[in-house]
């Protein structure tokens, strides 16, 4: 059974790289709120810091954790890139 | 032996519900709308998607979980009016394996650390499965080479593929979206 598993999950991954490939992936509650958060800093600059978006009020209820994972999956699927020639600056994609 | 048992299943099942699929809607529509395609060439041949996913599962086992279903389907073809050469399912399966195993050999690091490859990756084993089972279909079912035959068989194929594999993908997300739905 576990081998069974261990297929599906497999063939869940594939599939969610292809669903974020054709641009039709859906996005967590998380990714949409640092999404949000990167959207309204970046009114101010095009690059935003690691440190503004996890001090961002619409990202204080989430984990320092969960949302450094929300940020590699925002970035996986192009919606954000790394800027600048610092660590941690973030833009937006499009 | 359990596992075997349950692999066979999986793709027995699966393998029979895509050539259903081919052989209730798909065939008709084709001779419908595209007469002049002969009736051994499905141009929307899903099973494809099934074989390619089998063989990079299991391996060289999956020609053997594959095998009676594919034989199952071409009684079932006959019955339809569809009738395959008897080495047909047994070509289409070699070929696919062959494909598979040339893939392999050729994009060897195409896989990812992860060790899930990229879809298009899984297409690549599709088109050379398919190159390799165009050649021998032509030559079983129209007795030479003939181009146009042979890719219809690959326009089938690839076809089947991606459509089996976009059926897969809204298949796993409407799955996610009930699971979203019956946590709210």
């Amino acid at each position: 059974m576990s081998l069974l598993l261990k297929n599906i999950a497999k063939m869940q991954i594939m599939l969610a790289d292809m669903e974020a490939e054709f641009g039709i992936r859906d996005i967590g509650a998380i990714e949409k709120s640092v999404l949000s958060s990167v959207a309204d800093l970046a009114g101010d600059t095009t690059l935003v810091s690691t440190k503004d978006i996890l001090q961002h009020p619409l990202n204080n209820v989430y984990s320092r954790p969960s949302l450094f994972r929300a940020l590699k999956n925002l970035e996986n699927l192009g919606k954000i890139a790394k800027g600048g020639k610092k660590r941690g600056l973030y833009t937006l994609v499009g | 032996m359990k596992e075997h048992i349950q692999n066979f299943l999986i793709v027995s099942v699966a393998y029979i519900t895509a050539y259903s699929l081919v052989l209730g809607f798909i065939a008709p529509l084709q001779q419908m709308l595209l007469n002049n395609v002969i009736l051994e060439v499905s141009l929307l041949f899903l099973p494809h998607g099934i074989r390619v996913l089998s063989f990079w599962f299991f391996g060289w086992r999956a020609a053997i979980y594959l095998l009676p279903a594919a034989y199952l389907m071409m009684v079932v073809s006959a019955q339809a009016g569809i009738t395959l050469d008897l080495w047909s399912p047994l070509g289409n399966i070699l070929a696919c394996l062959l494909g598979f195993l040339f893939a392999k050999a050729v994009f060897p690091d195409l896989a990812t650390k992860r060790g899930i490859p990229n879809w298009k990756y899984f297409g690549i084993i599709a088109l050379f499965s398919s190159l390799f089972n165009s050649v021998g279909m032509t030559a079983l079912h129209a007795h030479e080479l003939n181009l146009s035959i042979a890719s219809g068989y690959v326009i089938g194929d690839m076809a089947g593929f991606f459509v089996c594999f976009l059926i897969l993908m809204y298949g796993f997300r409407f799955a996610r979206l009930l699971t979203t739905v019956n946590d709210a």
